[in-house]
């Protein structure tokens, strides 16, 4: 987005805030006079999104609390001014503010997994990361669906993201990539070198391994 | 028998992440509107300096001053405004004649009180 549609956009019509106002310039409202409105549109349009991702990003320890509370804090940091949204052109608010979310997500997991090694002896197991399987589910599926759960959680960042963003929350390849903050052929090799890592280790006759670092 | 092919869809719309708490956009907004920890950028924190280092009433009262020198001015007449220290009204002596001048207009004699 040009810098002039986002001043066509501004305040010119009363106070604003509308719903069809962009993230970019409610994001610079917040940073630049610390706008309410704008503010809540923010979190009210796409806090139930990051959240999704915290919860994912915490992986095997994830509980609904935890991942609130990341949310939480990455919009409070962001409203305090301690976060710096710096506007560029063609880069989405929502693809920094992911940064911003799987990026606490990270250090909290790490914090997390930290603690639980203090607290319980060196062989037990972390918890699993998927929601109990409901009973009528065949044992098969069950079984398949914690070794997917194992091996996705087991892919580097970035290709664990671009499998989230395109399976989890159903997004476009371009949408994610802009998410993500990387280009479109760039996105691709990331979610197609995580396919086919998940592929040759779920794969009973393959081997294990030929996951792909960035 | 395991597929070739993951079914990533089917497994991630499985294992949803539970809902959060029904009122969790409230709960983030309340939070940060009560937040007392504002950080200014560097731009801000700069104007706010300059701004601290005078007494709030100050701007105000500039203000008024200056309207009211404005004002007085133009009602005192301005083609008779004495020019400070220079050779025609006598150096720094003209600006107080003329000031006792106006004040006589005004006040009656002005003598005892400027001279």
């Amino acid at each position: 987005m040009l810098l002039s549609d986002m001043t066509k956009s501004g305040r010119t019509a009363g106070n604003g805030v509308s719903s069809e106002t962009p993230d970019e310039v409610l994001a610079l409202w917040v940073r630049d006079v610390r706008d309410q409105a704008a503010f809540t549109l923010l979190v009210f349009r796409h806090a139930r999104m990051f959240y999704r991702a915290a919860y994912r990003g915490l992986g095997t320890l994830a509980t609904p609390e935890e991942a609130e509370d990341i949310v939480q804090e990455a919009y409070v940091r962001f409203w305090e001014g301690r976060l710096h949204w710096r506007f560029f052109p063609n880069v989405r608010f929502t693809s920094w503010f992911y940064r911003v979310v799987t990026n606490l997500a990270k250090d909290r997991l790490r914090r997390m997994r930290v603690r639980k090694e203090q607290s319980f002896s060196a062989g037990d197991e972390p918890a699993d990361m998927s929601v109990p399987a409901d009973s009528s589910e065949s044992d098969e599926v069950e079984a398949r669906d914690n070794a997917l759960a194992r091996e996705i959680s087991a892919l580097p960042d970035r290709q664990r993201q671009a499998v989230e963003l395109c399976y989890a929350e159903g997004m476009s390849n371009k949408a994610a990539a802009e998410m993500m903050g990387v280009k479109l052929k760039a996105f691709e090799s990331l979610l197609s070198r995580a396919r086919s890592t998940l592929r040759a280790t779920l794969n009973p006759s393959g081997t294990k391994g030929g996951s792909d670092d960035e | 028998m395991m597929n070739d092919r993951p079914d990533l869809g089917g497994f991630f719309l499985r294992h949803r992440p539970l809902d959060p708490d029904p009122a969790f956009e409230d709960s983030i907004v309340r939070a940060a509107l009560s937040s007392d920890r504002i950080h200014l950028r560097p731009g801000q924190q700069r104007l706010n300096a300059l701004l601290h280092l005078f007494p709030q009433p100050v701007p105000a009262l500039s203000f008024a001053v200056l309207v009211l020198g404005v004002v007085g001015l133009f009602f005192l007449g301005q083609p008779s405004l004495p020019i400070p220290f220079s050779q025609e009204s006598g150096g720094g002596q003209g600006l107080i004649v003329s000031i006792a001048d106006e004040y006589e207009l005004f006040f009656g004699e002005a003598e005892d009180v400027f001279l």
